[in-house]
């Protein structure tokens, strides 16, 4: 049996902190993931393709979110695709993915009934609240001799992934595996991570935060038989990049290299990037990055910038320019003394306004 | 730079006037008014700063009035430590020649040179304040001294001022690229402040639209929870819903098995009615069996007792039958007795009447008598008073109210003719000789005296007739009125028909006697005879007819016999009478008792009878037992059968099943109501989540979210740049502004030095740009503009003093004032005096005043007094 395992698609999402008309790319991007997914199922000729709650990020998603999920999923045919509710979209009577236009591949897994695919049932464990504070996996029947290969699929946080158990939607997998399940596809955590050999999270196709571990991919799961370790391969999807990057700077070079960094970086119109800056600058050093961040932040997705911990340094030189007006070298000594984020700007718009005068 | 000499021709109406050589330090200029002192600081000004080209409205005013010769200046000055000698023509032929250094510069070279040693610009037209340099400030004209000197400051004035004092003081002062920086950093911050640190229409744009887009917000998250609690409402009502399914299960066997129950009982209860019924019928018959039974024995007893007692009511009938006759025997013997004493009473009042006659005649006599001898004496006094009658009426005329007429007539008589003689002519004649008068005849001395009060005519002979008319008009009236008067008097008399007022007053006397005695006779007549005499005659008349009527029999028993007798007789009447009517009231009452007794009888009669037949019309007794027996079985039976029907009825729970099936029905019925509430409930939740379903509610709050990310963004990085610019602006201009502090230090110290003269306590209040704020005493700032007009000149000359030794360098300036003291008092100008004296020491002061006595004190080195000028009448135009 060959499953594709994913999970977390949030169909819908929209990123408040990216602008408007590049958060609506990436909105769209998201479709043309679970198109490129789609078509690695009929490449990799699964016999199902299992997603593992959170299809779409909302039940309150609007129509033209469903239209173009129902039109991304067209493309899965004929490989039988079950969507299972998760925490963001659970089968309350509310329910989004009640809303979708029905395909007969299609199986939205809103109740607890065992689903037969090809030599295997799928066990779903809907989510049929936002949280569930009981084991939503809790009613999975032990093994019958003579079943075939026995998948389960749930939503949520894995009793032995170290966490909180107090939090909702836990599953104890260690249960599931006991009473004779060969793989449990899981979703909910959006890096890809193995629980253990036969209990995986896909991870989400596409990150959503900067701070998620390797998210961007799909699983490949092949189980042989009952009872067979299934093979697992991670296989990466994503079409946008989040990437985190760190300077401190002590250097008026390291700003060049920063600006090369930047442009070594490829798929720029796919890329958002979290960048730390700290460290001392030169006046004309830290107006030039000014000016090439502000370059980036229009030429990439969005560029989150954390530059407060960038201290202003005049040279020599640049004090030298100051202080050839009396009043004006005073009030730089009184800014540097201040040294706040007001002031360090202040030194700075005021060396612009030199370069302007001179 | 210092003025040594200056000449004039031909300036504005001065035909040629010439001042110096000039002292170094205090020069005084005195004369009259329009002695030409004005006129010469012009011809500096104009000299020294204007092109000698052009005509200009203000150059072609320079013509002389009086000459066509153009004006023309002399200036020798001493610059840079050289001598100059300057020549300018204006209007006419113009030309500048400057000469020093050992050479002469001619035209525009001269005017260049000219400038670049007194540091002006050529301006356009005429020269402005912008290009005049310093002097402007340091050259006071006459009238506007009491401007604020800053007034008179330009540019060059300004960087000459702050260059200086930067070098006193040691430190750079704004150049133009710290001004220009200065302003861009104030644009900046203007940009995102006003001058009250409040935030612009951007920042505050910027902070409202995080507000909006987080309203927005919150109403998107509102409309997604609302989905939710739409969800939410749809699952509990559907929860609801499912509890409900086997509780109306339950009901429903319930309310079956009720009903079955109740089914049971209510056939028992049937036929429990049945039996009841049937108890109830035979219950009545049997009553009626024997109630039948019982009447016909009540009838039989009732007919003996019926019969005996007719038996006994025909006794007693006969019983009264012959007590009536005894009462009616009894009865006609009383009324015989009463007829008796009746004839016996009769004859004893007949003669009680015969002895009451006899003694009422001897009244009636007795009566008559007294009513005559009444009439005789009331006859005689009315014969007096009808006597008196008459003799009054002959006095008809003179009553009281006429005398008092004819008294008033001879009064007002008397009163006239006393008048008519006041105003009469007394007429004495006296013959002198024998004659006649009026036909009458006068011896000689024999006279005669008259009153005339009327006309008269005296014929005197056949010689004269003398006419007398006394009094005229007014004897006239008088006379009149006498007449009238007596006439009045009179018509009284005859009217009174007496011959004077004396009779009338006797008469109207003996009148009053006969009145009063008439009174009294009228009085006594009314005592005696109150209703007439006639009244006195009828009760003669009657007492006689009524004593004629009155018989006297012949033989007439005593009166005490006659009553006696009469009142025996009534006596026994009244015994007789009363037995006789007790005699018929007993034979009445008998007669009454008989007919009752006859009533009863017969009415006991006709019971007897309808008893009888009534008898005759009933079963025999035995039959009639009979039936009540047979009756009496029958509803026993029914009796036994009804009992076994209640007990059945209880059996299948009787009442109260019909209740229980009753209360389950209602409970079934009330829970599908609930759940028919529900459903619909249900059905328009659901509704509302499709409907709400067809919004985009997430997409919305993201985008919501975004907007507020956005808004959020936006205002940081704009607050940020405000802070920045707040922070560049707040430390530029601090600093600059101690600086400036330091850089005004030496002007107003140099102020100070003065200030402790004319205005003792007092500081100068600079501004950084060197601006006149006014005078501080304490922390009072007094304005500038605020100060009496002769403060203003003089803090106005203090400061100009103070400038131009700031200017000065290591050098001299020349100040020129003209009239600059006009409106100080002369304590004032006394002060001020000193003060130049002290000033001129570092300074060239050229003091222009048409007052020389109060300047007397100045101590000027020199001197010049200009002559007088006459206004000449005509000016001369000249054409060319």
């Amino acid at each position: 049996m060959r499953i594709l395992h994913t999970a977390d698609w949030q169909l819908g999402i929209k990123l408040a902190f990216v602008a408007p008309e590049r958060a609506a790319q990436l909105r769209a991007k998201r479709f043309e993931t679970v198109r490129r997914i789609g078509q690695l199922a009929y490449e990799r000729k699964v016999d199902v393709v299992i997603v593992a709650g959170d299809v779409l990020d909302d039940n309150a998603v609007g129509r033209d979110t469903l239209q173009q999920t129902v039109d991304a999923l067209a493309t899965f045919a004929p490989i039988a695709t079950i969507l299972l509710p998760g925490n963001h979209d659970p089968a309350t009577p509310d329910s989004a993915l009640a809303r979708l236009q029905r395909q007969p591949h299609v199986t939205v897994a809103d109740t607890r009934q065992p689903l037969s695919i090809n030599g295997g049932v799928v066990y779903p464990c809907p989510l049929t609240s936002r949280h569930h504070y009981d084991d939503p996996a809790d009613w999975l029947p032990a093994r019958v001799p003579g079943e075939g290969v026995r998948v389960a699929v749930a939503h949520g946080g894995a009793l032995d992934f170290g966490e909180d158990a107090q939090l909702p939607n836990r599953i104890d997998v260690a249960r599931i595996l006991g009473i004779g399940f060969d793989y449990v596809a899981l979703g909910d955590w959006h890096g890809t991570f193995k629980v253990n050999d036969r209990a995986w999270y896909s991870g989400a196709p596409e990150p959503t935060r900067f701070k998620e571990k390797e998210p961007g991919n799909v699983l490949i799961v092949e189980i042989d038989e009952p009872g067979a370790t299934p093979r697992v391969d991670v296989v990466p999807v994503a079409h946008t990049r989040w990437l985190k990057h760190e300077v401190a700077f002590s250097e008026e070079r390291q700003v060049d290299e920063l600006r090369a960094h930047l442009d070594q970086l490829p798929e720029r119109g796919s890329t958002l990037l979290d960048l730390t800056l700290s460290g001392q600058l030169p006046l004309t050093a830290k107006a030039n990055l000014d000016t090439m961040l502000d370059e980036y932040s229009e030429r990439l997705v969005h560029l989150r910038l954390s530059a407060d911990g960038i201290h202003v340094q005049p040279t020599d030189q640049e004090l030298q320019t100051f202080t050839a007006e009396g009043f004006i070298g005073e009030a730089v000594a009184d800014l540097h003394v201040t040294d706040n984020p007001g002031s360090r700007d202040a030194l700075v718009l005021l060396h612009r306004l030199m370069q302007e005068v001179r | 730079m210092r003025l040594i000499s200056l000449r004039v021709d031909y300036w504005r109406g001065l035909d040629r006037a010439e001042v110096g050589p000039l002292s170094p330090s205090l020069n005084l200029v005195t004369g009259p008014n329009r002695a030409g002192k004005s006129r010469l600081q012009q011809a500096v000004r104009f000299g020294l700063l204007e092109s000698s080209k052009g005509s200009a409205k203000q150059k072609a005013a320079l013509q002389s009035w009086h000459h066509t010769d153009p004006p023309h200046v002399i200036i020798t000055f001493e610059a840079d430590g050289a001598e100059y000698e300057l020549r300018k023509q204006f209007l006419k032929n113009p030309y500048t020649k400057l000469g020093g250094r050992g050479r002469t510069w001619d035209g525009q070279e001269a005017e260049a040179e000219l400038r670049a040693l007194l540091r002006t610009r050529p301006g356009k037209r005429e020269v402005e304040l912008v290009d005049s340099g310093i002097w402007p400030l340091l050259w006071v004209e006459q009238g506007k001294a009491n401007v604020v000197p800053h007034e008179h400051m330009n540019e060059d004035s300004r960087m000459q001022l702050h260059a200086r004092l930067a070098a006193e003081v040691g430190a750079a002062a704004v150049g133009p690229i710290g001004q220009s920086v200065l302003a861009l950093a104030k644009a900046e911050y203007e940009r995102y402040f006003t001058a009250n640190e409040g935030e612009r229409r951007e920042l505050k744009q910027a902070r409202e639209a995080v507000d909006a887009r987080q309203a927005d917000v919150a109403e998107a998250h509102r409309r997604h929870a609302a989905i939710h609690e739409n969800a939410g409402q749809v699952e509990r009502q559907r929860a609801v819903l499912d509890g409900m399914a086997p509780r109306i299960q339950e009901l429903h066997r319930r309310q079956q098995e009720a009903a079955a129950k109740a089914d049971h009982a209510t056939k028992a209860r049937s036929t429990l009615s049945v039996a009841e019924q049937q108890v109830r019928l035979s219950e009545l018959e049997r009553n009626a069996a024997r109630s039948e039974a019982q009447a016909r024995v009540e009838r039989g007893i009732a007919l003996a007792a019926a019969q005996k007692q007719r038996e006994a009511a025909d006794t007693q009938r006969q019983q009264r039958q012959s007590f009536v006759e005894e009462a009616n025997r009894a009865f006609t013997h009383a009324t015989a007795v009463v007829t008796k004493a009746e004839e016996a009473s009769a004859t004893a009042r007949t003669a009680l009447l015969q002895t009451q006659a006899v003694e009422r005649k001897k009244a009636l006599i007795r009566e008559l008598g007294e009513v005559t001898k009444v009439l005789g004496v009331t006859s005689s006094v009315a014969e007096r008073v009808r006597s008196l009658t008459k003799e009054l009426g002959c006095y008809g005329a003179i009553t009281e109210q006429a005398v008092k007429k004819l008294r008033r007539a001879d009064r007002n008589a008397h009163a006239r003719e006393a008048e008519l003689k006041g105003a009469a002519v007394t007429v004495t004649l006296k013959a002198l000789k024998d004659t006649t008068i009026n036909d009458k005849a006068w011896k000689k001395g024999e006279s005669s005296t008259a009153s005339l009060s009327e006309p008269k005519k005296i014929a005197i002979a056949d010689l004269v007739v003398i006419g007398i008319q006394p009094g005229g008009s007014d004897l006239t009236g008088l006379r009149d009125k006498a007449k009238d008067a007596l006439q009045e008097l009179r018509d009284s008399l005859t009217e009174l028909g007496v011959e004077n007022l004396a009779e009338a007053e006797g008469q109207l006397q003996k009148r009053e006697r006969i009145a009063v005695q008439l009174g009294e006779a009228q009085e006594r007549f009314k005592e005696m005879a109150p209703t007439g005499i006639e009244a006195i005659v009828a009760e003669q008349v009657r007492l006689q007819a009524e004593s004629d009527a009155v018989e006297v029999p012949a033989d007439v028993p005593s009166r005490r016999d006659a009553e006696s007798k009469a009142e025996s007789a009534e006596f026994e009447l009244t015994q007789a009478r009363t037995a006789r009517d007790r005699a018929r009231e007993k034979a009445q009452d008998a007669r009454v008792a008989l007919v009752e007794t006859e009533g009863a009888l017969r009415s006991i009669t006709d019971r007897v009878e309808v008893l009888c037949k009534e008898l005759a019309a009933m079963a025999p007794a035995e039959k009639l037992a009979g039936n009540a027996q047979a009756a009496n079985r029958k509803w026993e039976e029914a009796v036994v059968i009804k009992d076994d029907a209640q007990r059945a009825f209880d059996d299948a729970g009787g009442e109260a099943a019909q209740l229980e099936a009753e209360q389950a029905g209602k409970a079934l019925n009330g829970l599908e109501r609930t759940k028919r509430k529900t459903e619909i409930e249900l059905g328009q939740a659901h509704g509302k989540l499709q409907q709400a379903q067809t919004d985009t509610a997430h997409e919305s709050m993201q985008d919501a979210e975004g907007a507020r990310e956005q808004a959020r963004s936006y205002l940081s990085r704009l607050s940020r740049q405000a802070e920045a610019a707040k922070a560049l602006w707040t430390a530029l201009s601090a600093r600059r502004r101690a600086l400036q502090e330091r850089l005004t230090r030496p002007v107003v110290h140099r102020v100070g030095t003065y200030l402790t003269t004319l205005f003792p306590g007092c500081q100068l209040a600079m501004t950084d740009e060197l601006e006149i704020s006014g005078l501080v005493a304490g922390n009072q700032l007094e304005e500038f503009e605020a100060l009496s007009g002769g403060e203003k000149e003089q803090l106005g000359l203090l400061v100009r003093l103070a400038l131009a030794d700031v200017l000065r360098g290591d050098g001299t300036l020349p100040l020129l004032l003209d009239d600059s003291m006009v409106n100080s008092d002369s304590q004032r100008i006394q002060q001020m005096q000193t003060l130049l004296y002290r000033a001129a020491r570092k300074l060239q002061i050229i003091v222009f005043s048409c007052h020389d006595t109060l300047l007397d004190k100045l101590g000027a080195d020199y001197h010049q007094e200009l002559p007088p000028r006459l206004r000449t009448a005509v000016p001369i135009i000249t054409a060319g």
